[in-house]
């Protein structure tokens, strides 16, 4: 923008020179301070997992060998609860957790854009209504529901079974991805699925090869929120699993809550969080294109 | 349709009338169909009925009703307790109260562990040591409910049945219903539907140890279901069941008779009977939608649809954690929690402060993340700005890491030793912040070191705390979606402005704002209606701390115990304590402030649904 001042007025002059300088100064000073600012209290995290002890006074400002220990990621990978187990306690957590993550990507990603097709694609009686219901249903605080959905799971016999938890996260998810995604599939062109019809494919067959080959984008978009959703909830596992099958997230909350004193240790909670959060950091990072273009689609089609 | 359709001789009479075909449907599924020819698709509608008195018979005893009736059941497999001498006393029955809660537990495997204010530990744990009235075998009681019937103390009753117990020889006892005493058919013989809609009406009547034709309620009876206690909470879910299922049973009775209607209407106009064939094809292209987004569609009605349906109708009720299930029923009050709500000075008082904070917070927490995202996106994206990849990558760390994690991350940096204070420490500054802090009224007191999220003087403090650390997590958001934005304004824009003199701040007012802005208020909206539901952002970081002052409790609200809001609960993490506080849950009043919130922020995203351009482009169809 300020280049094409340049651009037109030619020559800057000696005034204009020192007010470009003087933007430059501040703009650099603010991003160095926001970078600080973000990278304290993750450097603080990284060396409070390196430090001896389970004391949070004793975690160093800055970088000190003497109190360097690597027990923390010692007792992650090799603490078992019970005897016998194949994995520690913060992996068996954290496969369960991985699994959840996948299933419930595959379910959600599967399942709204197959409605989201629907919704796209054709009319039908209510249809309005029902996407400003599937709206109204995610306002609701979902943990609101939880006596009945610890009622049906009882019903069923689910309880403890970490994967049936992709049912609740599943139906949870459905509603809104299905409008990001209906709303991208009404930008391509319906004269593609007509060509195809008149060659004689049926409805899901151009759902199948046209349609959801081409909304590769948004797809994306919704795999990776699916995908990163189950970590962090808290709620449900707490509440329908018990001990021997807690996800990463509550092994993790258990690490730090002082209330319960044969886990509470924070330092090990830094080292188990570092864990924890390196692979998704990562994951969210490589998808960051999707990301950015879900997040556009969703703040311009609201 | 506006044209009288040619009426032809033959089908002037009433039964030609395309009205008295619908009723007719209406009253008998599939008889329109047959007055309109359509034998096959009659044949289809009368099958509704069928399937629901087939679900309701199947379920049902109500055969044995019937012999009951007829007086056919043999005078020794009628229930015959003297009770009339031993009634159970009110303290007897609290005292069961303990084990009835297995009724509630009866699948947990044991092994959870008493933290975290789980409301079903109690249940699990019950189960294990049980007493053996309710342990091993739970046909135990049934298989004795004959001896049952003897007179004397209940306990002992119990006792005696789970020794001589015998699955094998079990039968069936018949409740002896005798005049006078109240007897409830329904409760005992009906099937699914009926003692659906019977549980819906009366969320049940008989309790534990409560002696009743002829026999005592127990807690569980396999083979003589009518000895089983009423749970409140397993009837009101088998209700709403049965109501889903009815729903779309009606449904389809209803599309029944609009379909006659409307065929007898085209028979009057074209004088032809639609064959099976054609309508098959042409139900199956219009079904072909709701097929393809059923499996969605049944998982939203499970996990849902039928947990709000739930939850809305325990706001009518007076279930807290004073109802033992099993040994005291939950009753409906109507409108009464709501009304108490509403009068009560000491619940509007706090429900008014943490409501005005959760207010508040949503706009502060919204409005300071996209100012700064703004900042930040603006001065990355600026031209003066080199290695803007550099500065991106380390900016949108925050929005990376799982936020559960950096919340407890930055609970732990605020402790008392975490990284704040050592910070403050090291470098001097612990003495001015604090005193600052005191001197500016956020702090009540100039602690060294502060503490940030305990006192009860300091909640000032720890609110404004987590509105900043919220902006830590959230600016970074807002940053890569305004920097998205800035990439779609035409650079043409700048450069006519730019010839037209406009100064840089000139630009940046008509343009990027306005641009940026009208571009991102649906995402803004949206994230207030989600500040607004933060749960995580309040709860993993503060737990509500610092408590309430206990001196400025209401009276009226010391019942609460332990679910009594912190400084800096909002709305969603109150509702939370007060439905899973072990102990003190108040369910219904947890459900009323669920449905307030519902409606606030329903009606915000409605709006800013109906104002989107992709929706209202749809209108009309």
């Amino acid at each position: 923008m300020n280049a094409s001042i340049a651009i037109v007025s030619g020559k800057l002059s000696r005034r204009a020179k020192a007010r470009r300088m003087g933007l430059k100064v501040f703009q650099y000073t603010w991003l160095v301070l926001t970078c600080l600012v973000v990278l304290v209290p993750i450097l603080w995290m990284i060396g409070a997992s390196f430090t001896k002890g389970k004391l949070l006074s004793g975690v160093p400002l800055l970088p000190n060998f003497k109190n360097f220990s690597l027990e923390h990621y010692k007792y992650l990978f090799t603490y078992s609860s019970q005897s016998g187990a194949r994995f520690s306690d913060f992996v068996a957590s954290f496969l369960r957790s991985l699994s959840i993550a996948v299933v419930n990507t595959a379910a959600v990603v599967l399942l709204s854009s197959m409605t989201g097709f629907v919704f796209a694609r054709f009319r039908f009686r209510g249809k309005k209504s029902l996407l400003v219901s599937f709206l109204l249903l995610q306002m609701f605080p979902s943990f609101m529901g939880m006596i009945a959905i610890f009622m049906i799971f009882r019903t069923f016999g689910w309880l403890n079974k970490p994967l049936n938890l992709v049912f609740i996260y599943a139906a949870g998810a459905i509603p809104y991805n299905t409008y990001l995604i209906r709303g991208y599939m009404r930008s391509i062109s319906l004269s593609i699925d007509e060509a195809a019809m008149i060659d004689g494919a049926s409805k899901t067959q151009v759902f199948f090869k046209i349609i959801l080959p081409l909304s590769g984008s948004i797809i994306g978009f919704v795999a990776v929120n699916a995908f990163m959703a189950p970590w962090m909830d808290y709620m449900l596992p707490n509440q329908l699993l018990d001990m021997q099958n807690q996800t990463v997230a509550i092994f993790l909350y258990r690490l730090t809550d002082p209330f319960i004193t044969m886990y509470y240790n924070p330092l090990n909670f830094m080292a188990g969080a570092l864990l924890l959060a390196t692979p998704i950091t990562l994951v969210q990072f490589y998808m960051q294109r999707f990301i950015v273009y879900g997040m556009t689609a969703g703040a311009e089609k609201g | 349709m506006a044209n009288a359709p040619i009426v032809t001789n033959k089908l002037k009479s009433w039964k030609g009338r395309p009205l008295a075909v619908g009723i007719a449907s209406l009253l008998v599924p599939g008889l329109g169909q047959w007055l309109n020819r359509q034998r096959l698709k009659a044949l289809i509608w009368f099958l509704i009925p069928l399937f629901i008195l087939a679900i309701e018979l199947g379920s049902s005893q109500w055969g044995r009703y019937l012999e009951l009736k007829q007086g056919k059941v043999p005078p020794e497999a009628m229930a015959t307790a003297a009770y009339q001498n031993t009634s159970a006393t009110q303290e007897e029955i609290s005292s069961q109260s303990d084990y009835m809660s297995a009724l509630f537990g009866d699948s947990g495997q044991g092994g959870q562990t008493a933290g975290s204010g789980d409301p079903f530990a109690d249940s699990t744990n019950a189960q294990e040591n049980n007493t053996p009235a309710s342990s091993g075998d739970p046909f135990a009681q049934a298989a004795a409910s004959e001896e049952n019937n003897k007179p004397g103390s209940t306990s002992e009753a119990k006792g005696t049945n789970t020794e001589q117990g015998n699955y094998f020889n079990a039968t069936y006892v018949y409740p002896n219903y005798r005049p006078g005493e109240p007897h409830y058919p329904i409760r005992d013989f009906g099937g699914f539907f009926t003692r659906g809609i019977w549980g819906l009406v009366t969320l049940g009547r008989l309790v534990i140890d409560q002696p009743y034709a002829g026999g005592y309620i127990e807690l569980y009876n396999k083979i003589s279901p009518w000895l089983t206690a009423d749970n409140s909470i397993v009837l009101l879910g088998n209700a709403l069941i049965c109501l889903a299922v009815l729903l779309i049973l009606g449904l389809l009775w209803v599309l029944g008779a609009i379909d006659a209607y409307s065929t007898r209407k085209r028979i009057l106009s074209s004088g032809q009977v639609e064959r099976f064939g054609a309508f098959w094809k042409r139900t199956w292209d219009s079904l072909y939608v709701y097929i393809v987004s059923a499996p969605a569609f049944v998982l939203i009605i499970m996990f849902t649809v039928i947990p709000i349906f739930f939850t809305f109708l325990l706001a009518f009720t007076n279930y807290t954690y004073k109802i033992k299930l099993g040994a005291k029923l939950i009753e409906w009050v109507g409108f009464g929690t709501f009304s108490y709500l509403a009068v009560d000075p000491g619940w509007l008082s706090i429900f008014g402060q943490i409501f005005l904070w959760t207010v508040f917070w949503a706009f502060m927490s919204s409005f300071t993340v996209y100012a700064l995202g703004f900042v930040n996106a603006m001065i990355v994206e600026s031209p003066l700005v080199r290695y803007k990849k550099f500065w991106r990558t380390i900016m949108i760390l925050p929005w990376a890491i799982p936020s559960l994690v950096s919340l407890m991350m930055f609970r732990n940096a605020f402790d008392k030793d975490g990284l704040v204070n050592q910070f403050l420490f090291a470098t001097g500054l612990m003495e001015p912040v604090s005193k600052f802090l005191f001197n500016i009224g956020l702090a009540g007191q100039a602690d060294q070191p502060i503490f940030w999220f305990q006192p009860i003087y300091n909640g000032k403090l720890a609110r404004f705390i987590v509105i900043l650390v919220n902006l830590w997590l959230g600016a970074p958001y807002h940053m890569m979606m305004i920097i998205g934005v800035l990439s779609t304004i035409p650079k043409e824009l700048y450069e006519a402005a730019a010839i037209d003199g406009a100064s840089g701040s000139q630009r940046f007012r008509y343009i990027t704002l306005p641009m940026v802005l009208s571009a991102t208020v649906p995402a803004l909206i949206m994230t207030f209606s989600f500040n607004f539901n933060n749960f995580g952002a309040v709860y993993f970081l503060t737990g509500g701390g610092p408590v309430w002052d206990p001196a400025k409790v209401p009276d009226s609200m010391r019942i609460v115990g332990s679910a009594m809001p912190g400084q800096t609960d909002i709305l969603i993490s109150w509702i939370y304590k007060l439905s899973f506080t072990k102990g003190f849950e108040q369910y219904n009043v947890a459900a009323v402030y669920s449905i307030i919130i519902f409606m606030i922020v329903g009606g915000f995203s409605v709006f800013n649904l109906l104002r989107s351009k992709s929706f209202r482009e749809e209108a009309g169809e």
